[in-house]
């Protein structure tokens, strides 16, 4: 508990928080001014995707920004130095603060949201089980990178190849992987088109879109052809099951295994 | 005379009763069958017949004109091996009935219906019908009218286990489809070798196609709904047909579309709304189509040109928020992209120094995409991925662009003044970024604590 009312504390009076929330609340008011042109029976569900698509870029960043400094302040300041000498080993001294970055990052996006809502509610129709589903995936998708954000944090050791490190990722996971699927897109046939979606599917951003879109019922899933049927190698909720549990256990493991406990200043 | 005890006596009645009971044919499916069709016999020709708000048991035949009204409640129900009403005859209505349970069998010489029509100048109106193969068949019919009517089909399942809504087969003549809502069936409206129909202001949701031409010319539809079908509407080997102020929005899947146009030609497309669409229009080997004043707003795509379609004139269509415009696959062809010094608008930055409301420069679209989307059809996965702008920036920088379409005349938009609900939500955006820049004044620096 003290853990995670220190975070918090700490997450309030920074302001990298803010900025992040600040953006995305900016960005999302003005897709809901633009979702009010959209046909009534869908309107709200594309807007949700909408979203989801501007989320894209903003929680891979600042989950991984925030989360990230985080845990390197903590070996930067010797707070972690301290707490691991006496009482905690690195194990729980992780998990602890992984519960409580967590918990206090996604408890303010998710109120960001709700605000959002009423924005929401105020110029769309509204439907509640949508909403639930959008916050499902936003939670899914910032414990994802949250995690990995703690992981980069706990392999840093320098402030600056911290940011550099961060910056990379993100661009990686939002523009280059899918750069890289384009330009082998042509290699792929009806012969290996399950290893593809194998590969595709692990990509929590592709899982959660696609999920949504399916669920929201903004991409049919009937009359599909021969190579879309084969595509779609199990249901969708399997694959985000899969990278709920995946990701964060493989950032978490690697963070144990290959932390450093102390940061040098550049 | 031999006495009978009283335990003889009654084994007497029970017997009696038994074999009364089974020699007797029962006062239920048979009788209230009869009913309808007798009542219906027995209504003059030119008379009317009002049904009482109850379950009546089809199947039923109409041979003479007579108009047939239900009131809350009246449902007809088929016996599930053929049509549910069959009408020989013209100048027939009904109204305001609900019909259930027509032939599913697709081992029968007929496809079966909720309605089979096919004498000619007959008025179907305020019917619910469900449970059916096909919900409405009209077979060499002319001057029908289908109004306001709710059908609803079989269902996402295998294609061919689903009817259509609305089926009208070699009926030319002023057949009127208007104000009906149909769901859940094959095609909304399948229309083939019939010319001259009229369809209007019907919503279809959840079909394959919500309306499909085949080999059906000098067809009108406008103001319909094609919401969240497979395809919103899909002319075939059709030509003269015109269309416009329909709505065609999330029609998606890898395959969907909002309008597929495939070899037809003269086909006329004013004033229809593209919103949200994997395709806003589709076009396959045709030729000499136009395309007018139509909205063609945040789709993934909004045409999709093949090299096999050409000479089709594209003008004062407005392309916003697409994340392509056009798709030009196998190469850009002559297609026209102005007419008279009118382009279309393309809501992109351009100069229009002399204020005419004309680009100062041609306007030349160009992409990467049709050649990957030629290639494979999971591209189109990729469409709202952040990296397709980069991937098109790059191929742009190795001169891989293709021009896909040419507008020497592109219109300006018109500069609308903001709206009240804009206004409000800027003034919100710039509290909402004074309050952060006021927290940020605070002591506690970026990243935490002391970052």
């Amino acid at each position: 508990m003290a853990y995670i009312w220190k975070e918090w504390l700490e997450q309030v009076r920074g302001k990298g928080l803010w900025i992040g929330v600040g953006m995305l609340m900016l960005a999302s008011i003005f897709l809901i001014a633009e979702a009010r042109s959209y046909p009534t029976d869908l309107g709200f569900e594309a807007l949700l995707l909408s979203m989801f698509d501007i989320n894209v870029y903003f929680i891979p960043l600042f989950g991984m920004f925030l989360a990230s400094f985080s845990i390197y302040q903590e070996k930067e300041l010797k707070t972690a130095m301290i707490l691991l000498t006496k009482r905690e080993s690195y194990l729980s001294f992780f998990l602890k603060k992984s519960l409580a970055v967590q918990l206090s990052l996604i408890s303010t996006f998710i109120g960001a949201y709700l605000i959002l809502a009423v924005f929401m509610k105020g110029f769309l129709v509204f439907h509640v089980t949508s909403f639930l589903y959008f916050l499902l995936i936003m939670t899914i998708f910032l414990v994802i990178f949250i995690q990995l954000g703690l992981l980069l944090g706990s392999i840093a050791k320098t402030r600056m190849q911290l940011i550099g490190i961060n910056i990379i990722i993100w661009f990686l996971v939002v523009f280059l992987i899918d750069l890289i699927f384009l330009y082998y897109l042509p290699a792929v046939t009806y012969q290996n088109v399950e290893v593809f979606s194998w590969i595709y599917f692990l990509d929590p951003i592709h899982t959660m879109r696609f999920f949504l879109e399916t669920t929201f019922d903004l991409f049919s899933l009937s009359h599909l052809s021969q190579l879309m049927e084969k595509f779609l190698v199990m249901d969708i909720w399997k694959f985000v099951l899969i990278n709920t549990l995946i990701w964060p256990f493989l950032f978490t493991v690697s963070a144990l295994l290959f932390h450093t406990k102390g940061a040098k200043h550049d | 005379m031999r006495k009978h005890s009283p335990l003889q006596i009654t084994g007497w009645v029970i017997l009696s009763l038994m074999i009364l009971l089974f020699i007797t044919p029962l006062p239920t499916l048979a009788a209230e069958e009869g009913s309808l069709q007798q009542l219906i016999d027995a209504t003059p020709a030119n008379g009317e017949l009002k049904l009482e708000g109850k379950v009546y048991k089809g199947n039923i035949d109409i041979t003479k004109p007579i108009t047939i009204i239900g009131q809350k409640g009246t449902e007809i129900h088929g016996e599930g091996d053929n049509n549910v009403i069959t009408i020989h005859a013209s100048d027939t209505t009904i109204d305001s009935v609900t019909i259930k349970y027509g032939g599913l069998s697709r081992d029968s010489e007929e496809e079966f219906s909720g309605v089979r029509v096919m004498g000619e100048n007959n008025v179907l109106k305020n019917l619910t019908i469900s449970d059916i193969y096909h919900g409405i068949f009209l077979t060499k019919s002319k001057q029908t009218t289908i109004k306001n009517s709710h059908i609803t089909g079989q269902g996402e399942g295998k294609l061919g286990d689903q009817g259509n809504g609305i089926h009208i087969a070699r009926s030319s003549g002023s057949n009127i489809i208007e104000d009906n809502k149909i769901q859940n069936t094959r095609d909304g409206i399948f229309v083939e070798y019939s010319n001259n129909n009229e369809i209007n202001r019907n919503t279809v949701t959840h079909t394959r196609y919500g309306l499909h031409y085949m080999y059906s010319n000098d067809n009108h539809f406008s103001d319909n709904h094609f919401n969240n079908n497979l395809g919103g509407a899909a002319i075939m080997h059709s030509d003269h047909i015109l269309l416009e102020n329909n709505e065609f929005s999330y029609n998606q899947g890898s395959r969907s579309f909002g309008l597929l146009i495939q070899a037809s030609r003269d086909i006329e497309v004013y004033d229809n709304q593209f919103h949200l669409n994997q395709r806003g229009l589709y076009l396959e080997q045709s030729t000499s189509n136009r395309i007018e004043d139509n909205d063609i707003f945040h789709n993934q795509i909004g045409v999709e040109i093949w090299a096999s379609s050409t000479a089709h004139v594209f003008i004062k269509n407005a392309f916003n928020k697409n994340n392509s415009d056009v798709v030009a696959i196998g190469g850009y062809m002559g297609n026209e992209w102005f007419e008279n010094g009118v382009g279309n608008y393309w809501n992109k930055p351009m100069f229009d120094l002399n204020q005419d409301g004309v680009g100062d420069s041609t306007f030349q679209y160009t992409s990467s995409l049709a050649n990957l989307l030629e290639d494979n059809e999971l591209a189109y996965l990729f469409l709202s991925s952040p990296a397709i702008n980069i991937y098109e920036k790059m191929n742009a920088m190795f001169s891989n662009n293709q021009i896909m379409a040419e507008d020497e005349y592109p219109l300006m938009p018109e500069q609308k003044p903001l709206s009240i609900y804009t206004v409000g939500l800027i003034i919100i955006a710039v509290f909402s970024l004074i309050y952060v820049y006021g927290r940020s004044r605070k002591k506690w620096p970026i990243f935490g604590r002391n970052g």
